[in-house]
């Protein structure tokens, strides 16, 4: 950003930051893009927003913005979380199952992946598991395997890096030892479904890839 | 019989082979094969004894162990690298990553957790109701339909459908129509009777009403010699009186 845009930018600073503090579901690049109306690149985006969050830091605000689920979202700060907590008495903390949590491990890292690869990985069948994840539109089905049976192909929606405070699947922490496995086991996985999961990254939304 | 277990402490037969291979600390890429599955077994049988079903996964890698086992005992072939003659192998392979799958779970946990002390605008309500709501919005996925389309279906009451078969000739319709034959004629013959019906079911019915009436005496039957045509006469004692 050079000199002459200063002004300027102080000005689409504050309007990120209004339109931050009323929305209700993390903006995206395009999103605050289509609302300021300014011809900003993702790179001009994250910095305003490094700004504002410098900007509360040194004020000693009560919240900053977050990058999750393909957007930015303002959040109050963890430490303030016993007294909202305290005004949403009537709130009930869901914690999702242990079964839940390994499937949903394993679609996150290996998306897209069948039921049976699932089952294959945790011995056990999880037909139950599966459909209530989707219930709770934590995944989804994004086409089918080019196998006998053509079976569903699964993927982790918006809902999920949502859930889990992800700004996009790039976000999933490392952890060597599945890293390790998806080299060893995923790769002829992988080659079958090489082309299918090709396609599916190409349809999915824009936002979620590049945030 | 259907297994349809859920087993709190364990996930399945992985994670409970897994708690044995940590619980004793062995090596997990030289596992006493023959020591492991016994003690797999007790645990089987304790779960039995408290009446947990056992579900077929877990009696799958019971025999899994023991072919394991069986083939651990078979004299091995000099030549061949132990590496990939090792029966052990691919349960090894399975465990690890099954292991590797529980790390990554335990993040994700630790994930969820953190993320519920982010508070942001409008987002108490929203996740109250999120996982009650499955008014999800759809984006433009067919199988996102489809799974709505499945949903309501299954929710859709069950109409009971009863079918009604129409009797299209019944046996007292036929008798009241032979009656009225009989008023007019003399005699009808029994053949010319039968011609007159267009489909089997007309026919039958033709024939029961005739049995009917002979039953009942209100018609006498006469046949002219063997095969000869068989005639219905009125029975006219039992009409006039």
């Amino acid at each position: 950003m050079n000199e002459s845009n200063v002004v300027q930018d102080v000005d689409l600073k504050r309007v990120l930051e209004a339109i931050l503090m009323v929305a209700d579901h993390p903006l995206s690049f395009k999103e605050i893009r289509d609302i300021v109306m300014a011809d900003l690149s993702n790179k001009d985006i994250i910095a305003l927003i490094d700004e504002l969050n410098n900007e509360y830091a040194q004020t000693n605000r009560s919240f900053c913005i977050r990058n999750i689920a393909g957007g930015y979202r303002l959040f109050v700060l963890d430490e303030f979380s016993p007294w909202i907590r305290k005004m949403y008495a009537a709130y009930k903390q869901e914690r999702l199952s242990r079964a839940a949590l390994e499937v949903l491990s394993i679609i996150a890292y290996k998306q897209p992946i069948t039921k049976i690869e699932i089952e294959q990985i945790r011995g056990v069948s999880s037909d139950g598991v599966i459909k209530n994840l989707i219930e709770k539109d934590m995944i989804k089905i994004e086409g089918r395997k080019e196998v006998p049976g053509r079976p569903f192909l699964y993927v982790t929606t918006k809902a999920f890096l949502d859930y889990f405070g992800l700004g996009s699947l790039k976000d999933l922490p490392r952890i060597e030892e599945f890293d390790q496995m998806e080299g060893q086991i995923a790769q002829e996985v992988q080659l079958e479904i090489g082309e299918i999961a090709a396609g599916n990254r190409e349809n999915r939304p824009a936002d979620i890839e590049s945030a | 019989m259907s297994y349809e277990i859920k087993l709190d402490i364990f996930e399945g037969p992985l994670d409970l082979l897994l708690f044995l291979i940590k619980k004793d600390e062995i090596n997990i890429y030289d596992i006493p094969i023959s020591y492991i599955t016994d003690q797999y077994m007790e645990y089987l049988n304790v779960m039995e004894m408290l009446d947990i079903n056992i579900a077929g996964e877990y009696i799958v890698m019971a025999a899994t162990l023991m072919q394991i086992k069986s083939k651990m005992l078979l004299p091995k072939p000099e030549a061949i690298d132990e590496d990939i003659d090792d029966p052990r192998q691919e349960l090894v392979n399975q465990l690890l990553q099954y292991e590797a799958l529980k790390h990554v779970s335990v993040r994700l946990r630790e994930m969820e957790q953190e993320r519920q002390e982010w508070f942001s605008r409008a987002n108490m309500p929203e996740v109250d109701e999120a996982f009650e709501d499955v008014d999800i919005k759809l984006e433009n996925n067919v199988f996102e339909l489809l799974t709505a389309f499945s949903k309501a279906v299954k929710h859709m009451p069950k109409q009971i459908v009863h079918e009604i078969i129409i009797d299209e000739f019944t046996v007292e319709e036929k008798i009241h129509e032979l009656l009225h034959l009989m008023v007019e004629r003399k005699y009808v013959r029994v053949n010319a009777l039968f011609k007159r019906a267009r489909d089997r079911f007309e026919l039958v019915a033709i024939f029961l009403a005739v049995l009917e009436l002979v039953r009942l005496g209100e018609v006498a039957v006469k046949q002219d010699g063997i095969f000869g045509d068989i005639e219905l006469y009125r029975n006219e004692k039992v009409l006039l009186s």
